[in-house]
């Protein structure tokens, strides 16, 4: 179920890396959750863009604390995810204010693989860790 | 990933792991194109590599989640949490490095470690630990 935020700050620890992948490469490749948020202006990302990903939490800005916190679907395992807030300072002294929201799943899921070339692809099955920052 | 889930204890160490430093959000998300509604500039990503502490600990809830709306079940519990990580990105000219402050448990807003399934896995028997 898809859900429209006006405002979502921990969504700004994206400004300066992102990372979504494993310590290796996938054979089988992870599915995005189906739902998600959407987030329309004056909110950082362009309207209308969705986002597979819930915010769990509580508050105005988040879905509750009933939202899944997942980015995979067909996932059955662990997952481990926090916000935190600071301060952060590069290398020519200048400080930051951070925003994190930091997920990791690791567990057994159903994903994709490439088969018959062309861009075809399969179900699998597979097990791995996947981090979020 | 380190995980006693019953202790409602996890940690996760990597270090220098190589990922495309996007610059900026709007970048990120439209692959480098900017957003000219804003005067973003398109910026193309750089590599950059991120080494991160995080820890999970403390328990200060449980609660048992069936989402049938959002397709997910699991054994939830609410933790303390703490993080350290920087980040190297290397552009053609110099190095950009950033290296958050020490880990402190106060700047926890909301932490969880769980035990889930979803997707096809949703309706199978609950695979609670």
């Amino acid at each position: 179920m898809r859900r429209t935020l006006l405002g979502c700050l921990t969504f700004l620890f994206l400004t300066s890396v992102a990372v979504w992948g494993q310590g290796q490469p996938a054979q089988v490749f992870p599915i995005p959750i189906p739902g998600g948020d959407v987030f329309v202006p004056p909110v950082v990302v362009p309207p209308g863009f969705l986002i597979n990903q819930f915010f769990p939490g509580v508050g105005a800005i988040y879905d509750g604390q009933d939202a899944e916190p997942h980015g995979i679907t067909n996932f059955k395992g662990h997952v481990a995810m926090g916000y935190t807030l600071g301060t952060a300072s590069d290398n020519a002294g200048k400080q930051y204010a951070v925003i994190t929201d930091i997920r990791v799943y690791q567990g057994d899921y159903i994903g994709g693989q490439a088969t018959f070339g062309a861009g075809g692809s399969t179900s699998a099955k597979s097990h791995g860790t996947f981090v979020e920052i | 990933m380190e995980i006693h889930f019953g202790a409602g204890e996890a940690s996760l160490r990597m270090r220098d792991v190589p990922v495309m430093d996007a610059h900026d959000l709007y970048n990120n998300l439209t692959n480098g194109q900017g957003y000219p509604p804003l005067g973003i500039p398109p910026i193309a990503p750089v590599p950059a590599t991120v080494s991160f502490d995080i820890e999970w600990s403390g328990i200060t809830d449980r609660e048992k989640v069936v989402n049938v709306m959002q397709n997910f079940r699991g054994q939830f519990v609410k933790t303390g949490a703490t993080i350290d990580w920087s980040a190297v990105s290397h552009f053609p000219d110099h190095d950009f490095v950033f290296q958050s402050e020490s880990p402190n448990p106060d700047r926890n807003l909301y932490a969880v470690i769980g035990h889930e399934q979803n997707g096809v896995f949703f309706h199978l028997e609950a695979d609670d630990e």
